[in-house]
């Protein structure tokens, strides 16, 4: 459907979706990705449609890798796009920072979601500024038309100044449906070639001093041509100016609109670096006072300052003194501060009644019935009950929740072994780091090493459920499936450690909760690194069917370990006849809880 | 049409992201504006999640302002509270009667309200509360998994919603797999007679 070559055809389309469309439509040879929130499905959809319209995709290990083979197809005179969540930018940073020196060939998009509000991130930086520190554009759409017009756009502009240019998605934009008119497709794909140019394509130290300058000129060459990009718009309709950057000017426009104003003069900014330096002095020039709409940090409100500054200009810039630097905005929140910025009385009314939080009983996401990594960190927590659990970023986070509370850290992709191995020096508990087998190679292989050089007696938990689970089940490479999901050779996690040289390696199927217990109790009682790989299927990928279990209410006596240690959302609680029953709409039939009932009074049910 | 706003609420994995795609679909199809807002990732862990599905000439943006959502499909009775704030008052509400416990009232942190307690207050918003045991009539029509058409048949009934049975049938078939279509259409028409 995406790959449609029917120009004017209208799509709902997914804010993501209309990425992998944009690119299409520029003629994209090769795509890369690791997969994270709310980036995921750029390279989910490019893996399902790789094949068939001709394009190279791959899952990379981590985001470093995968900005550096759309790099490497880049400078084979190709048109690539990576794709990765916010906080992976900060591991591709180290190449995208020289990148630019020398600069790409063909044109390049980096395709980043940020997370205002943190819905599935450890926090909301603004990658606005990787544009800023590395001399770079940065797109930002507002609807799902603008994600797959700018994607198109931003490959021309990318070739053009031979610098990659950034896209960035907030969590709304990414996970935002909406109409998208398709555009033409180009047909013709650059044949790769690559010429050899030293100066620009090995930054080495005296190279890099004589590109920086080069860097500089390109980007003000590019700041220039923005200057008549579209996306950027002003619409000069009296004194009083609003300037709203990527999604903000949806909320901006309904606010307007819900009290009927149209005597506001807007510049409507989806470049936000560089920015329209004539079209911003013109707005300066109309308007009395301004307000700046942009989500997190001050980074347009900032620029504008100084360029009214500069041309002297005494307007009043209002931004994040009337609208907060945390968290993404919503309709209301800038209805808020433009009724605050107009000095004017609300006609609408944006609070709605909400019901009082105390009858509400929290749901919390937590791990699905099934999930063995529930069977994992019971384990874990009978065999080190006092130690401490440092862990990483995956589905197995969610082992933070009670009854588990088996995880007290987590950082960044591959500090659980990082921050394991370290305070398994300083501290006398037993400390056991949980990481998922994606993270692992990811961030965890250097981690490993430096643990085992460097003298750790930290007990890693490798939690292998054969998937990258938490971002929608993409492949990676312990899994035996490619990025197409054809069949592999699998990395062994096991074959690593022990080729790093720990030397208590073992492997067990945490569903066999006894030999499980055993096992971690063993590696308790080392004082060195132990490296246990717990591996067992996914409970959304696992095929088999199993036969659910059930509670005999004979011999259950309410003593509800199972549910207060365990933890299954399957384990209800009949508080009417004070024993636990089976909820047989979510019990996936793993039978771990026939182990965990000290009573033995849950059974498989008969076939 | 200027703007409706639909509310879709529930609990991670009981298909309300197949469910506002269904009504944007059918929207964009008749050439209306339209939006879906939502989250993935963590959220869908079993874990509260909503949707927005916006429609018409108005609308820009993903989420729908508080206080002013049309209507409410709540795939959970207590989740429906949890987002009654997005609703005008006035505006309609889909309920299922069928609770899933949270796994902090299994394990006594917190309690589950009755039903007539969630009632009461979302009738301090609205008295155009439809509540039916979609679970069990999704149940019936052969699977629980067809939940979504259950609601989404209900919700043709509702007085001025803007996709017309047929329309959201035919999008049925687009998005749904064969081998699913027959009890999904099934659980969409047995929506809309018990209302």
């Amino acid at each position: 459907m995406v790959t449609d070559d029917k120009v004017g055809k209208v799509e709902l389309l997914m804010g993501n979706h209309a990425v992998v469309r944009g690119a299409i439509e520029a003629g994209v040879s090769v795509a890369t990705a690791y997969p994270g929130t709310p980036a995921s499905e750029i390279g989910d959809l490019f893996s399902e449609i790789a094949k068939k319209a001709g394009i190279y995709f791959e899952y990379s290990t981590n985001e470093k890798v995968a900005f550096e083979t759309a790099l490497a197809a880049s400078w084979a005179g190709l048109r690539s796009i990576v794709s990765m969540k916010h906080v992976g930018l900060n591991v591709a940073a180290d190449a995208l920072l020289s990148s630019t020196y020398g600069g790409t060939d063909g044109g390049m998009v980096v395709a980043v979601g940020d997370d205002p509000s943190c819905y599935s991130s450890q926090n909301e930086q603004d990658s606005r500024y990787y544009a800023r520190f590395a001399s770079i554009a940065c797109f930002e759409p507002c609807s799902p038309q603008e994600s797959k017009d700018m994607t198109k756009y931003a490959f021309a502009l990318s070739e053009k100044f031979k610098l990659p240019v950034l896209l960035r998605h907030t969590t709304r934009t990414a996970h935002c449906s909406g109409n998208v008119e398709f555009g033409e497709i180009v047909k013709e794909k650059k044949s790769p070639s690559f010429t050899k140019d030293r100066v620009r394509k090995a930054v080495l130290p005296a190279n890099a001093y004589k590109l920086h300058p080069d860097l500089i000129k390109r980007f003000s060459e590019l700041s220039v041509e923005i200057e008549n990009a579209p996306f950027n718009s002003l619409d000069l309709h009296g004194e009083i100016g609003i300037i709203a950057c990527g999604i903000s000017v949806n909320y901006v426009k309904e606010a307007l609109n819900y009290e009927k104003i149209s005597d506001v003069s807007i510049l409507k900014l989806g470049i936000t670096h560089p920015l329209p330096l004539s079209m911003i002095k013109s707005f300066l020039n109309s308007c009395d006072k301004i307000l700046v709409v942009e989500e997190l940090e001050p980074l347009v409100e900032t620029e504008v300052k100084k360029i009214a500054f500069e041309m002297g200009k005494n307007v009043k810039i209002y931004g994040k003194d009337l609208l907060p630097r945390t968290y993404e905005f919503t309709t209301g929140i800038v209805h808020s501060a433009i009724v605050k910025f107009l000095n004017i009385n609300p006609k609408d009314n944006f609070s709605g009644n909400a019901a009082p939080l105390e009858i509400i009983p929290p749901r919390y996401p937590v791990l699905c019935p099934g999930c063995p990594h529930r069977a994992t960190f019971y384990a874990i927590r009978r065999a080190f009950p006092k130690g401490i659990y440092p862990s990483d970023i995956g589905c197995y986070t969610l082992g933070i929740q009670p009854p588990l509370n088996a995880v007290d850290t987590c950082l960044c992709m591959g500090a659980s072994i990082g921050i394991g191995a370290a305070l398994s020096k300083f501290l006398p508990e037993k400390i056991v780091a949980t990481i998922g087998d994606s993270t692992f190679f990811h961030a965890g292989l250097s981690s490993l090493a430096n643990a085992v050089y460097n003298g750790s007696k930290a007990t890693i938990v490798l939690m292998d459920n054969r998937i990258t689970a938490m971002t929608g089940q993409q492949p990676c490479p312990s899994c035996g499936l490619s990025s197409l999901g054809e069949p592999e050779t699998p990395i062994l996690p096991e074959k690593i450690a022990e080729a790093m040289g720990v030397k208590y390696v073992r492997i067990v199927d945490p569903m066999n909760l006894k030999e499980t217990i055993e096992v971690f109790k063993e590696a308790a009682s080392l004082n060195e690194t132990a490296f246990i790989v717990a591996r067992h299927i996914c409970a959304l990928i696992d095929k088999n069917k199993y036969v659910q279990v059930k509670v005999d209410p004979n011999i259950c006596n309410g003593c509800m370990i199972c549910v207060k240690a365990f933890g299954c959302p399957a384990l209800i609680w009949d508080d009417n006849n004070k024993k636990v029953v089976i909820d047989e709409s979510l019990c996936n039939g793993c039978g771990v809880c026939i182990e965990v009932c000290p009573k033995k009074a849950i059974s498989r049910k008969e076939q | 049409m200027e703007e409706y706003n639909v509310i879709i609420c529930g609990v991670g994995g009981q298909g309300t992201i197949l469910a506002s795609k269904i009504l944007a679909q059918t929207a964009v199809r008749l050439g209306l504006n339209a939006r879906i807002g939502e989250t993935h990732g963590m959220s869908q862990r079993g874990g509260t999640v909503i949707s927005h599905v916006r429609m018409g000439s108005r609308i820009y943006g993903a989420l729908t302002p508080e206080a002013h959502g049309d209507l409410m499909l709540a795939f959970e009775p207590v989740e429906s509270l949890r987002y009654i704030n997005y609703l005008k008052k006035g505006a309609y509400i889909i309920l299922n009667s069928h609770p899933i416990i949270p796994t902090s009232v299994n394990a006594g942190l917190a309690t589950y309200p009755s039903f007539s307690e969630i009632l009461s207050k979302l009738k301090e918003i609205t008295g155009n509360i439809v509540a039916l045991n979609a679970t069990e009539i999704a149940r019936n029509s052969g699977s629980i998994i067809s939940l979504n058409m259950v609601i989404i048949g209900a919700a043709t009934k509702v007085p001025n919603f803007p996709l017309p049975k047929e329309e959201l049938n035919k999008t049925i078939e687009e998005l749904v797999k064969p081998r699913f279509l027959e009890v999904n259409r099934r659980a969409f028409e047995a929506g809309a007679i018990n209302v």
